[in-house]
C-alpha cells in the first residue's frame, strides 16, 4: 500500500475517496480534522453514498454505526461532496473491462477521477494499481496512509500525534495502523535528509 | 453505445415485480426516491450511473445488463420459473436463487481468470429411450464410464466430482423445504446447480446427483425445479423427475455395488449401516434394492416409517473441526448462503494473486468488507 516513491510534494488535495477510505478517513477524528484544516477536499460518487449510508450491512457492530453517523454528518454538511456518473462513465471499455476485478464502489471512484480528472483515494491494492494505470498519473491513486504521510511531512499533524490517530483509527476497528507507522518511517527519513543529516526513507 | 430508456424502464419494473418489491421496499433498499422511481419505470428519464450500480448491486448481476441489450443475466429464466412456481417460492427464496445465481457468475469469473478449467472433458449424452427410468440409469452408467469410475466405486464427494466437470453447484438454504434443488441454465455460468441445504447432507448428495441429470439431459430447458417427492407439487407421472431420480441412483450406488451387498434380510440395523457408509438415506438404497429385486415390497413398506439415520450421524464435512461453538455457528450461516470452501477458496486465490480487489471479493462473499477477515479465519486462510 505505501511505496517507497511516494512524493508528499506531489499528493493532490481533491480526491474522490471509494467506500473503504471513507471509513479510513472518518476513523480518526484527528486526522480528517488535520486533512480539512490543511485544504483535503474530499468528495465521492452516489454509488458510494449509497454504499456508505443506506445499503444495509449483513451484521453491523456498534463501530460501524459510529463510522455511518460520521459519514453522515460529513455528507450532510457537505464537507464531503457527492457527485454523480453518467452511463456513458460506465461504457468506458477500461472501466468495462475492470468491472468484475473491483468493486462497484472502487470502480464508481475511479471512473470518476478520470472524468474530472482528480486523485482518487483507496486503501486497496488492487484499485490503486488499476486507477495509477487509467487516471493521468500514478500519483492520482493514493491511500489513507500516504494522506497521513502528506499530513506530517508539512506538519499539519506531528509524530506524536501519529498515537492519537491510531488509537482512534483502532478503536473504530479499521486495519491501517500498521500501514501508518511504515508511513511515519518513510517521513522521518525524508526529514532526516531535508535536515541534512542522512539517510533517506527505507525502501518498501 | 447507445443507451435505449424503455428496455431499461421495462427492466427495472420487471426485476421489481420478480422479487415482488413495492415502491417502499425498492426506495428503502436503493435510496432513490419514490417519485424517481416511478419516472425511470415509466421510461421518463434516463438513470443516472450510480443508479444503474446501484440496481446492479440490489439485484445483483453485472451492470451491463441494466446499459445493453446483452444477455449477461439469467433475467428471462428467473422470471420464468417464478412466474410458473410462484406460489412456491417466497419472496426469501427468490432472493436466495438470485443470489445462487450471483455466485454462479462469480464463480465463472474466478475460475477463469485462476486459469483453472474444468479438469475432466464435458460430458454429453443424447436421450435416446423411451422408456425415462432406464435412460437416467443408462445416462449415470456413461457418466461414471466418463469419469472413469470402477463399476463398484462409491463417489466420497459428489459436488466436488460435479463440479470437476464444469457444473456450477452451491447448497444454499430454502424457505421452502419442499424445492430440493433446482437447475438453471445461466447465459454466462452455464450449467447451475442449486442444492438445498435445509435438507440433510445424504439428501443433499442425492439432490446434487438429481439436478446434474437436468443439467446433462434437460439442458433444452431454461431451468428445472425439484420438489421434494412428498409435496404436493411432485407428481409420479413426471417422466423428467423419474428419469433424474433414477439417474441419481445409478450414479450414486451403481448396480454392482448394491448387488454385491450380503443376500440377508433386510432389517432397521443392517439398512441403516449401509446406507450410513455409502452416505445415502436408507429410502434411498431400499429404491435401489427394489430396482435389482434384492428386496421385496413389504420389507420395504415396514422399514420405511421407522427406518432413519440421526441427523447428528449426518456430519456436514465441510463444517471442519476445531472450531468454537460461536464459529462453527458463524460457518453454518456461511454454508447456509452458499459458500462453500471451494468458492471461498477461490476468492481469496484470486485476491491473493492480485486478479480482484477487497471490495470486489466482499461483493462477491455477500458480506462487508470488514468482514472478511473473520470469513478468512473461518475458513483456514489468512487475509494480509
Amino acid at each position: 500500500m505505501i511505496a517507497s516513491d511516494f512524493d508528499p510534494a506531489s499528493f493532490e488535495i481533491v480526491n474522490v475517496v471509494d467506500t473503504c477510505a471513507v471509513w479510513n478517513l472518518v476513523s480518526s477524528p484527528t486526522l480528517y480534522n488535520s486533512a480539512r484544516a490543511a485544504g483535503l477536499k474530499a468528495c465521492v460518487t452516489g454509488f458510494v453514498q449509497y454504499e456508505a449510508l443506506v445499503k444495509p450491512r449483513t451484521s453491523p457492530t456498534a463501530e460501524d454505526a459510529e463510522l455511518v453517523a460520521r459519514a453522515s454528518k460529513a455528507i450532510s454538511t457537505k464537507e464531503i461532496t457527492v457527485h454523480p456518473l453518467d452511463i456513458e462513465d460506465l461504457q468506458d471499455i477500461e472501466v468495462l473491462r475492470a468491472r468484475k476485478a473491483l468493486g462497484r464502489g472502487e470502480l464508481s471512484s475511479i471512473v470518476f477521477a478520470k472524468k474530472v480528472n482528480i486523485a482518487m483515494l483507496s486503501d486497496d491494492r488492487k484499485a490503486t494499481t488499476l486507477a495509477g494505470e487509467v487516471l493521468a498519473s500514478k500519483s492520482r491513486a493514493t491511500t489513507t496512509p500516504r494522506l497521513l504521510g502528506w499530513l506530517l511531512f508539512y506538519s499539519h499533524l506531528s509524530i506524536a500525534d501519529v498515537e492519537v490517530v491510531v488509537q482512534e483509527h483502532q478503536a473504530m476497528c479499521r486495519p491501517l495502523e500498521p500501514h501508518f507507522r511504515r508511513m511515519v518511517e518513510i517521513i522521518e527519513g525524508y526529514m532526516r535528509v531535508a535536515r541534512g543529516m542522512g539517510g533517506g526513507p527505507r525502501p518498501v | 453505445m447507445t443507451f435505449d430508456t424503455s428496455l431499461f424502464a421495462s427492466k427495472l419494473s420487471r426485476y421489481r415485480a420478480q422479487f415482488q418489491l413495492d415502491v417502499d421496499d425498492f426506495v428503502r433498499l436503493t435510496g432513490i426516491k419514490s417519485d424517481r422511481v416511478c419516472a425511470l419505470e415509466a421510461g421518463e428519464v434516463k438513470p443516472t450511473g450510480d443508479e444503474v450500480l446501484i440496481l446492479a448491486d440490489v439485484f445483483k448481476c453485472d451492470y451491463r445488463f441494466f446499459i445493453s441489450s446483452e444477455r449477461v443475466a439469467p433475467f428471462e429464466e428467473t422470471e420464468e420459473l417464478f412466474r410458473r412456481h410462484g406460489n412456491a417460492l417466497t419472496r426469501e427464496d427468490r432472493w436466495a436463487i438470485q443470489e445462487f445465481l450471483h455466485l454462479c457468475e462469480c464463480e465463472a469469473f474466478l475460475l477463469d481468470v485462476l486459469g483453472r478449467h474444468p479438469s475432466v472433458a464435458p460430458f454429453v449424452y443424447v436421450p435416446k429411450d423411451k422408456y425415462f427410468k432406464r435412460d437416467g440409469a443408462n445416462a449415470a452408467k456413461a457418466l461414471r464410464a466418463h469419469l472413469g469410475l470402477e463399476t463398484r466405486q462409491d463417489i466420497t464427494d459428489v459436488f466436488d466430482l460435479l463440479r470437476r466437470l464444469g457444473l456450477r453447484v452451491f447448497r444454499r438454504s430454502l424457505q421452502n423445504s419442499e424445492v430440493s434443488g433446482l437447475f438453471v441454465r445461466h447465459p454466462i455460468a452455464g450449467l447451475c446447480i442449486l442444492v438445498n441445504y435445509s435438507e440433510d447432507v445424504y439428501r443433499q448428495r442425492f439432490t446434487a446427483a438429481h439436478e446434474a441429470c437436468h443439467a446433462f439431459l434437460d439442458t433444452d430447458q431454461g431451468f428445472v425445479v425439484s420438489f421434494e417427492s412428498g409435496s404436493s407439487k411432485w407428481s409420479r407421472d413426471d417422466l423428467v423427475e423419474i428419469r433424474a431420480n433414477a439417474f441419481a441412483g445409478q450414479l450414486l450406488l451403481p448396480d454392482d455395488l448394491v448387488s454385491e451387498l450380503p443376500k440377508v434380510t433386510w432389517t432397521l440395523d443392517n439398512v441403516t449401516t449401509f446406507a450410513n457408509k455409502v452416505r445415502v438415506n436408507p429410502v434411498t438404497l431400499m429404491f435401489r434394492l427394489s430396482d435389482l429385486n434384492l428386496i421385496d415390497e413389504a420389507t420395504i413398506k415396514n422399514l420405511r416409517r421407522s427406518v432413519k439415520i440421526p441427523i447428528e450421524a449426518k456430519v456436514d464435512p465441510e463444517i471442519g473441526t476445531g472450531l468454537t461453538p460461536l464459529q462453527a455457528e458463524r460457518k453454518l450461516r456461511l454454508l447456509r448462503l452458499g459458500l462453500s470452501a471451494h468458492y471461498v477458496g477461490l476468492c481469496f486465490d484470486a485476491l491473493q494473486e492480485g486478479h480482484v480487489s477487497k471490495g470486489r471479493v466482499a461483493e462477491m462473499m455477500l458480506c462487508d468488507e470488514r468482514e472478511l477477515q473473520g470469513v478468512a479465519a473461518l475458513f483456514g486462510r489468512v487475509l494480509s
